[in-house]
């Protein structure tokens, strides 16, 4: 019997090598991943049903979709995400490249970019301007589903990008992940499924004019550019909303020259109120706001060092996204309680998410891991290898809402104490969500 | 030296020395490429015509004239030659990002220019004249700022320069007996640098974030103008300044260095940026009441309306309304012995309004002059010195400028 494995995974990729041509067999799924050969028998992944590709110099390459990618994960497989080496992802078209922030989005680029998408997707996108920052710039949102100019009411998930203006790379993920999506629709089917089923919104870059500041004026200005009564400058918008708003004043602060000056009320700023009328006016089942930097995913509550109601579910979908994450070129991204893991932080996006809207909501500080390896600047040649690494996260994620129930009703008000969320996760990052 | 050489030796001096001085002039809350002082350039007006609060459209003083009303330079001496200076203090308040939201401030910042900022000449044969100056037009200059924390470990430097300069030629003539009209040809160049260095303590190590952008500047316009003697006593002027593309060739680098972690990120960035200069009119009388009482009015103005600025590939908000500036000033003639000379002593006083272009804040300017000078046979010192006050950005902003001025000719 031991003779026969080899024997059958020799056949098993010939098989595949002669009847998948590679680009037609990630065309129509998701990733592609090696994994060595030996691994490979240890955890008898033949018996999986992957769509394998190839054997090449002791590896094994396969093509997974990404619940596949999770359940290797899940059995503590070594894997490399090689994607990439099958498709270079193809920079041009982006008109971002050359400006004075180099690769790097401004608002007007990321304008032109969400135009150019939905004008060659019109059917599948829609440039959706969400409100208007206090300087007079537009917060742009980019809408993805099927039949785009109709409300089918569908789940959604929402991707939101630079809260904080220096955090240049948590514009480029959300951007690419919505290109992505829109790129690969036609030829990946579980693009098209996770697109036909669900609403995804992209909100990259909530705070223009504080990234518009940090191109002209100074690259590390944190805040929105509202001018003070004291005449600073400055609320820190991911300390704006309202869930346990002010709750301290070390997660955020009353002084408006601090650097996480919460505003003078909640959603007192335009751009928070912009997320907020559309995280309401949708069926959001998943949020994610992106930011830099540390490298680590978090979940309510930030406000509080204490557990969320669901926090072992939300502790394991993190769990699940760091292992995506990491599997892809190795990158660790720690994760757990924003509070824990990082710092206490109140009025800020994902625990007015968690508590209001009663859906997972992650943060998640993309790289470098500090300030040693860059802090708030990233190589304008790591933008697409740190959206790749997060691809497989945020296609989770977005899965998890397309798929998952609608939330219950609950809003709670004291703390989220009787919240409870709509899904269970199993050993392994496996959503139960009762179907 | 040789009376002959005298005016080789300033024509040589006025077209080869003017550039800016070390120093700084800070205005106020203006952008990058406000010019320091005010908005509305349009020529360099003399210590001279200073003192009459800027006017200067029809009353030439010196061969600075020629940047404003060339038509001008057949009122002056056969020959001229001027050599000018200034110095120039202002206060400002936000500016980069200083009280912006970075380095804060307790009150205005002042800052000073010194320049010898503009050399001419002119020379006037029969009912044509031609003239040739060289002049500092603009500065752009902003006080630096070394900031530090409070444990004085992270510090942020700032420094901005820059400047853009002017070579005129212009030719004249007399169209009949009390009209004369004339052209002006201006080519600018320049510069204007920014650098912000930011240093701070990482967890080994310093870390250094750097911010340079320099551009060069570039453009061609026409001025011009019209004079007429409308008595023996009365002069008016019409002037104006085509609108131009001020173009500059620009360059950014963006650094982060950490060399703890081995890190060195950069990002480059070139591009060629346009300002779209505006137009210019103007209208310009000056009245002789006597022998020695003079005054002088002019009105200009700068369709500010249309200004755009294009930088690094993107337009930039400008929200700018068109302006009028006015100035007007007298002019009184003293008669006296100087080392024992017949000498003029003038003696003038001026007023000027200075509207700025940006719509909000609503700013202006009010300026009061003062000045003198001693008028030999061939050989003139100016002197002036003027005061302005802001109003409308509720900075308490201020200005002021001494300004000096050497001509010589002759008219033989």
């Amino acid at each position: 019997m031991r003779r026969a494995r080899p024997l059958a995974l020799a056949l098993a990729v010939g098989l595949a090598w002669v009847l998948l041509p590679v680009r037609a067999a990630a065309d129509e799924t998701g990733e592609i991943v090696s994994i060595d050969k030996k691994e490979f028998l240890a955890h008898r992944l033949e018996r999986r049903g992957l769509d394998l590709l190839m054997e090449k110099e002791g590896r094994v390459y396969a093509v997974v979709s990404p619940g596949e990618l999770a359940a290797l994960f899940a059995a503590r497989v070594r894997f490399t995400r090689v994607t990439e080496r099958f498709f270079p992802y193809d920079q041009t078209g982006i008109s971002a490249d050359g400006g004075l922030n180099g690769a790097y989005h401004s608002t007007l680029e990321l304008e032109t970019d969400f135009r150019a998408l939905a004008r060659d997707h019109p059917q599948l996108a829609r440039v959706v301007e969400l409100g208007t920052s206090l300087e007079g710039r537009t917060i742009y949102a980019l809408k993805i589903s099927d039949n785009v100019s109709q409300d089918e009411g569908e789940p959604a998930v929402l991707v939101l990008g630079c809260h904080h203006a220096r955090e240049w790379i948590s514009v480029e993920v959300p951007f690419l992940f919505g290109r992505y999506l829109l790129e690969n629709y036609a030829a990946d089917a579980a693009v098209r499924n996770l697109v036909d089923r669900s609403e995804v919104w992209i909100v990259p870059l909530v705070n223009p004019d504080g990234l518009e500041y940090t191109i002209h004026v100074y690259r590390y200005w944190r805040k929105n550019r509202r001018l003070n009564a004291d005449g600073t400058y400055g609320v820190d918008i991911n300390r704006n909303y309202s869930y346990a708003w002010g709750y301290d004043n070390i997660g955020s602060s009353p002084e408006p020259a601090s650097d996480v000056f919460r505003g003078t009320a909640p959603f007192s700023e335009p751009e928070t109120d912009a997320v907020r009328r559309l995280a309401l006016s949708r069926d959001f089942r998943a949020v994610i706001s992106y930011h830099s930097f540390s490298q680590v995913i978090l979940y309510p509550w930030g406000y509080v060092d204490a557990p969320a109601p669901a926090d072992s579910e939300l502790h394991a979908m993190a769990g699940t996204m760091a292992g995506l994450i990491a599997a892809v070129r190795g990158t660790v991204y720690g994760y757990g309680r924003a509070a824990q893991a990082l710092y206490v932080t109140n009025g800020d996006t994902v625990d007015w998410a968690y508590a209001t809207l009663g859906i997972p909501a992650f943060t998640i500080e993309l790289p470098p891991v500090d300030v040693d390896h860059g802090g708030f600047f990233n190589d304008e040649a790591a933008i697409d290898a740190i959206f790749r690494e997060n691809l497989p996260a945020l296609l989770y994620l977005a899965g998890y809402a397309a798929n998952s129930p609608a939330p219950p009703h609950a809003r709670p008000r004291d703390r989220g104490a009787r919240l409870r969320l709509p899904f269970r996760i199993l050993p392994g990052g496996r959503i139960d969500n009762g179907r | 030296m040789p009376r002959v050489l005298v005016p080789v030796a300033i024509v040589a001096a006025a077209l080869l020395l003017p550039r800016p001085a070390a120093g700084q002039l800070v205005l106020g809350q203006y952008e990058d490429e406000a010019p320091l002082g005010t908005w509305n350039v349009f020529g360099l007006p003399s210590a001279a015509s200073l003192g009459l609060g800027g006017a200067q459209f029809a009353r030439a003083s010196d061969p600075s004239v020629s940047l404003v009303n060339p038509a001008l330079l057949l009122s002056l001496p056969r020959y001229a030659a001027t050599l000018a200076g200034s110095s120039t203090w202002a206060s400002m308040f936000k500016y980069s990002l200083v009280n912006t939201g970075v380095v804060s401030t307790p009150g205005d910042l002042v800052g000073r220019a010194l320049g010898l900022d503009f050399g001419g000449v002119s020379l006037r044969v029969g009912r044509w004249a031609v003239a040739a100056s060289s002049g500092i037009l603009e500065y752009y200059g902003r006080p630096g700022i070394i900031a530090r924390d409070a444990s004085g470990t992270d510090t942020i430097d700032m420094a901005q320069t820059g400047y853009l300069r002017d070579i005129h030629v212009a030719a004249a003539g007399r169209i009949g007996g009390r009209l004369s009209a004339g052209l002006g040809l201006n080519v600018v160049t320049g510069q204007l640098g920014r650098q912000v260095v930011e240093t701070m303590s990482g967890s080994t190590g310093e870390i250094t974030i750097s911010d340079d952008k320099e551009e060069r500047f570039r453009g061609v316009y026409l001025n011009g103008g019209v004079a007429w003697e409308v008595t023996g006593r009365l002069t008016a002027a019409a002037v104006f300044r085509t609108p131009y593309m001020k173009k500059s060739r620009a360059q950014s680098h963006l650094r982060y260095q950490a060399p703890a972690g081995g890190t060195d990120i950069e990002t480059d960035a070139a591009a060629v940026n346009e300002y779209e200069q505006p137009w210019v009119l103007g209208l310009g009388a000056a009245y002789h009441f006597s022998a020695t009482w003079t005054v002088a009015a002019d009105a200009a103005f700068f369709g500010w309306s249309r200004y755009s600025v294009t930088f690094f590939g993107e337009p930039l908000a400008r929200d700018f309304r068109n302006v009028v500036r006015a100035a007007a000033g007298a002019e009184y003639l003293l008669a006296a012995r100087v080392f024992g000379r017949p000498t003029l002593i003038p003696l003038r006083l001026g007023v000027s309004y200075d509207p700025q272009p940006m719509r909000a804040p609503h700013s202006v300017y009010f300026w009061a002059h003062a000045g003198a000078g001693l008028r030999f046979a061939s050989l003139a010192v100016d002197l002036s010195a003027g005061a302005g006050c802001e109003s409308g950005s509720g900075n308490g902003l201020w200005a002021g400028r001494l300004a000096v001025s050497v001509t010589y000719y002759w008219d033989r």
